[in-house]
């Protein structure tokens, strides 16, 4: 089975307002990560993907299936909503067999599937928890469970990472990188460690388009030779914030440690350093506030 | 005090105005199921108590709807206001346009020429429709689910069709009767129901949602 | 899988508070209001009796004087209940009209318009205004005398003048006030109604009418709080969208939850049912009757089903369209609208919601309406039908455009 997915100048229109405007993207196996800012157009780029919003132009083929055969869509599809919820009366069991059910699972099935895929997401001990009494780590988790329990060839989560606190964030991006196997995780978020630690391929999404496409090092690349360390004192950081690009700040004291882009060398004192994700995203957003 | 008719102008626009257009609507209708010209004592309190009741279940129920979501709940009682703060005001508002909805009918009758006794029938309304209004605002604060405030309000109007002999001082439709006395008893209870409401939401809500 | 749904969703229901309130109050409200009574006045009658209870009279003086009766109430509040399509139609008359009524009434009763509403504000003082019931029984007995060598010909003419003020499916129709006036039963009508009660309804089967009768009151409104609360449930507890992306269809879905709603709506109906028919079985062993034993279901499925059935049907359709409680007050309305409009305590079912029956016995008289029942009771299961499909339409349509139909979605 051809595992892919196709976007074709993809848009999408809420009334007047242009939520996504000819998107095209080609997404194969693997971890693929969906990045921008709050507003970008990612939801509604993953609900086209899952057959939960109708697209105004453009085709989307998922697995070879054009999106609008909603029915084989969501057989082949796991979807991860951004906020994520079930019954506060159910227990992680029944919330994940109802949901099983849903996915067309018979009862013989089910009964196999649902303690295993709650061992998978560390939940078999907490199985018995009501949905209402769950942490935001723990619903994520069940989240992702009844995502993933059908068997999907791509699996799409949103915002997956939001409001989990860092270790247990860690483990859920260990958790998505290993169900990443033969078939596609895309997972869509503003938090740009996520991505660093787990994909390779990367689509940068701005004001509803495209703005960047490719493998983690060609975006990084953008920014090679630009990003440089200084330390200044603590009075100049304003003038210093107006002229550049400024992506970190450490005040120690009257001092202060800054990261900043900028095309050539800015002050004598400043030295080069290996440029990270975020330097790069930044820069791509602050170029492409410079084009509008 | 503007932070508060602040809250309030913002209650109205986000989750009020649909229940309010539903009374007027409803004092609008009233025509074609009830008459209003030359009513005696019996008749204008039947309008009163079986029409108009309505308006009491109608405005007072939904004056917890924003917080059935619970992030935004959440997100108020983050604040450090205390919440009886917060519903004061609309338990003020709700007041106000029941009394109007209530003075409008009682002028509309009085209008139409009747007989009956306008002063005891409107203290009776009053008392009355506040407290068939706070049985519906009591549940649906200690439940947090308006649909059951509508249910044991709409119940309890039932329930006084046929069953008022259980009821004692409480039941309603006593102003039909020719029993204008009770309205003491209908304000007490109000009064008890609307406070308890406030006080009893935070407590009992919380853990039960 | 249907039944895998249907049964998770009856889980559902049973963890709800609404569907408690609706058992509590609806088992409360059946067994205080079908008291004991009935059952020991259940006798055969003996010739002698001072009283055999009422039955529809054929008798043109006594038709004459309540068909006054309620038309002057009728033109003195200057609203007429019709019911042209079978669901009810208010009309109010212009002055020029309303002064023709009122000079129709004076012309067949030899009085002014003025002297016969003093006679009927003395008459009406008399009575309590609260119950229905009560109400009921003040129209039942006010009547209105015609003046002397006034005949039924010119009454049927003077009817048919106010049946062109008011318009079509008023009482004033000939086929209508012909058979709504009530006088006491001969004790040879009251026998012969007895047997037919004992012969055609073996007793239980007329206890269960006079069951669905008080029944129907509360199921016109109760069921949609359940419903509604079901039906919100998915856009309180933040699930739409997960629902929404699974496969499984939105007939499955909705189906599903309809049935098990149904369902259990009907569970407390017919186990309270069952429990007040048994003293009802056993007497009607003593008169050497073999009661119907199932009558506990077959009674309420024909009344109270196809009310059952669109009061929910309605609560989703409204519901899932509006995202909103908006079904509460539609149902609230013609629920408690009806009850009070209702012209009679006993058969009149056209396409009324609640279908009356407050009566025990008149088996005679029921199996004349037997088919206007059924026509009603068919037209209601079917348009349960079409809300139901309307229903899943709507939900398809939600979940292709990512949530309310209505409200903004983001």
């Amino acid at each position: 089975m051809d595992i892919s997915i196709e976007i074709k100048g993809l848009t999408k229109n809420y009334g007047k307002k242009k939520a996504l405007s000819e998107v095209s993207l080609s997404i194969g196996p693997g971890m693929f990560g969906l990045l921008g800012p709050n507003g970008a157009g990612k939801t509604t780029l993953m609900k086209v993907l899952t057959a939960l919003v109708e697209k105004n132009g453009g085709e989307v083929t998922v697995c070879g299936v054009p999106v609008e055969d909603s029915r084989q869509i969501r057989n082949m599809t796991g979807y991860l909503p951004q906020d994520f919820s079930m019954y506060g009366n159910m227990n992680a069991y029944e919330a994940l067999d109802y949901l099983a059910l849903l996915s067309g699972m018979n009862r013989a099935e089910r009964k196999v599937k649902v303690p295993e895929m709650l061992e998978k997401v560390n939940l078999r001990e907490k199985q018995k928890t009501k949905v209402r009494s769950m942490s935001g780590g723990m619903k994520r988790r069940l989240g992702i469970a009844q995502a993933i329990i059908h068997d999907p060839k791509v699996i799409i989560v949103d915002e997956p990472t939001a409001g989990l606190d860092p270790e247990e964030r860690v483990r859920f991006r260990n958790l998505l990188c290993e169900i990443a196997k033969d078939r596609i995780v895309l997972l869509s978020t503003h938090i740009v460690g996520d991505i660093e630690a787990t994909c390779e391929n990367i689509a940068v999404l701005n004001q509803g388009k495209i703005c960047f496409d490719g493998k983690l090092t060609k975006l990084l690349s953008l920014v090679e030779g630009k990003v440089y360390s200084a330390e200044i004192a603590a009075v100049e950081l304003e003038k210093v914030k107006q002229k550049y690009m400024v992506t970190g700040i450490l005040t120690t004291g009257s001092t202060a440690n800054i990261k900043i882009i900028a095309d050539d060398k800015p002050f004598p004192q400043a030295r080069q350093v290996q440029p990270d994700v975020e330097d790069a995203y930044m820069y791509l957003m602050h170029r492409e506030e410079g084009k509008r | 005090m503007e932070k508060y008719i602040k809250l309030t102008v913002s209650f109205i626009k986000r989750q009020y105005y649909p229940h309010l257009l539903l009374t007027i609507l409803f004092a609008v209708c009233s025509g074609g199921f009830v008459s209003f010209k030359g009513l005696g004592d019996t008749q204008a309190a039947k309008a009163m108590e079986m029409y108009v009741a309505f308006a009491g279940i109608l405005l007072f129920v939904p004056l917890f709807m924003p917080e059935q979501d619970k992030d935004i709940w959440d997100l108020e009682r983050s604040k450090g206001m205390p919440m009886w703060k917060v519903y004061l005001p609309r338990l003020l508002l709700a007041s106000v346009c029941c009394l109007s909805v209530i003075a409008l009918f009682l002028g509309i009758m009085v209008n139409g020429g009747g007989t009956f006794h306008a002063f005891l029938l409107f203290r009776g309304a009053c008392c009355e429709i506040f407290f068939l209004g706070s049985i519906g605002y009591f549940t649906s604060a200690v439940t947090n689910q308006a649909v059951i405030g509508y249910m044991l309000a709409v119940i309890y109007f039932a329930v006084n069709l046929g069953g008022a002999k259980y009821l004692g001082n409480f039941a309603l439709f006593q102003m039909m009767r020719g029993e204008y006395g009770t309205w003491m008893y209908w304000l007490l209870a109000a009064a008890a129901l609307f406070a308890a409401g406030v006080a009893l939401r935070e407590r009992l809500a919380v853990r039960n949602r | 899988m249907f039944g895998a749904m249907f049964l998770k969703e009856c889980g559902q229901v049973v963890k709800s508070l609404t569907y408690y309130i609706y058992v509590v109050v609806f088992v409360l409200f059946m067994t205080s209001q079908m008291s004991s009574e009935d059952l020991e006045n259940l006798q055969e009658p003996l010739p002698g009796q001072p009283y055999y209870g009422e039955t529809v009279t054929k008798d043109e003086t006594l038709i004459m004087e309540g068909t006054l009766a309620k038309l002057m109430q009728d033109v003195w509040r200057n609203s007429f209940a019709t019911y042209p399509l079978g669901f009810y139609k208010g009309i109010t008359l212009t002055d020029s009209e309303k002064k023709q009524a009122e000079e129709i009434l004076a012309r067949c009763t030899g009085k002014s318009y003025e002297t016969l509403e003093e006679e009927m504000k003395r008459h009406f003082g008399q009575y309590d205004q609260v119950s229905p019931e009560e109400t009921m029984a003040a129209s039942a007995s006010y009547k209105v005398s015609v003046k002397e060598g006034f005949t039924y010909a010119e009454f049927q003419t003077a009817m048919e003048e106010i049946c062109r003020l008011v318009g079509k499916g008023s009482s004033y129709e000939k086929t209508e006030y012909e058979n709504e006036v009530y006088v006491p039963m001969t004790y040879e009508q009251a026998k012969e109604e007895f047997d037919a009660l004992c012969s055609q309804d073996g007793f239980t089967r007329a206890y269960m009418r006079l069951f669905c009768d008080y029944a129907g009151i509360m199921l016109a409104i109760l069921p949609v709080f359940v419903g509604v609360s079901r039906a919100l449930r998915d856009r309180r507890a933040k699930v739409q969208q997960v629902i929404f992306s699974k496969p499984a269809s939105g007939a499955l879905i909705i189906g599903s939850r309809y049935l098990a709603n149904l369902v259990m709506v009907g569970i407390p109906v017919i186990v309270t049912a069952f429990l007040l028919q048994q003293p009802y079985y056993y007497k009607a062993k003593t008169f050497g009757i073999q009661g119907d034993l199932l009558a506990f279901l077959k009674v309420p499925c024909l009344w109270l089903l196809p009310e059952i059935m669109i009061v929910l049907a309605l609560a989703f359709l409204i519901t899932e369209f509006t995202d909103t409680i908006a079904a509460v007050f539609v149902q609230t309305a013609w629920g408690i609208g009806g009850l009070f409009a209702g012209d009679t305590l006993v058969g009149n079912f056209g396409l009324k919601l609640v279908t009356r029956w407050n009566t025990l016995g008149q088996s005679m008289y029921y199996a004349s309406l037997k088919n206007e029942l059924l026509r009603n009771k068919g037209f209601y299961c079917l348009l349960a039908g079409v809300c139901l499909i309307l229903t899943i339409l709507v939900y398809e349509r939600k979940r292709r455009k990512g949530g309310s139909l209505i409200w903004k979605n983001i």
